[in-house]
């Protein structure tokens, strides 16, 4: 019984590791969506441009 | 002003919204649909968003210097974003760099001083068994119609939880 509750802790643990690095692999990916719509996307560079005249 | 004046927009990918300090730094904050965090049976899965809050310009490689207004305009932004009250955020500090804590502990701080009653923040640490510890955290309203169902679900997927209210 001890090997059985062993092994789900380790599945429940490895699903939680699974879990935060498809969180973090996406803030990422979106940290690196808002850097590129700065630069490439015209209604977000307008937006800056506006922004960085104030 | 006890903040600054802050732009918002949206497209169909994500939420954003900017402000520019009286230094110069112009600030980002982003809120993205994320409904497979979580199973998407949920009736709540619809409502999760991931944030990132980003400096996108400053004048100088300079340390960017201590600005009250900045976390009042942030907390002014999330109470925008909230004027839904089914929605859920979900929060993670990137490990990159190992200041995830530091960060965190400063979220958490902002968090504590503007909550006001309305919002409650559960965190989660998650330990892959290497060095890296991940620090998540669930943002959601009190009058969030399945506010018990949401904190269950995220500590089913991070594997236990400390709740801070």
């Amino acid at each position: 019984m001890e090997t059985i509750a062993k092994t789900e802790k380790q599945l429940r643990q490895e699903r939680a590791v699974a879990w935060a690095k498809r969180l973090l692999a996406s803030k990422r990916e979106l940290e690196k969506k808002m850097d590129d719509d700065v630069q490439n996307n015209p209604k977000v560079k307008e937006l800056v441009n506006q922004i960085r005249k104030m | 002003m006890s903040q600054y004046y802050a732009f918002y927009s949206e497209t169909v990918e994500y939420t954003y919204y900017f402000f520019k300090t009286s230094n110069g730094i112009i600030y980002e904050i982003s809120f993205r649909p994320t409904p497979y965090l979580f199973e998407t049976s949920y009736p709540f899965a619809e409502n999760v968003f991931e944030s990132v809050i980003k400096v996108i310009e400053k004048s100088s490689e300079s340390l960017i210097p201590f600005d009250k207004k900045v976390k009042r305009t942030i907390a002014e932004i999330f109470y925008h974003f909230f004027s839904d009250k089914q929605r859920i955020i979900v929060y993670i500090c990137d490990t990159a760099d190992t200041r995830h804590r530091a960060r965190a502990r400063k979220f958490g701080a902002w968090f504590e001083e503007f909550k006001h009653g309305q919002f409650v923040k559960v965190d989660a640490t998650i330990d892959d068994y290497s060095d890296i510890v991940y620090l998540n955290s669930l943002i959601l309203h009190t009058d969030n119609l399945h506010f018990v169902e949401i904190i269950d679900a995220f500590r089913k997927v991070t594997g236990g939880y400390s709740e801070d209210k």
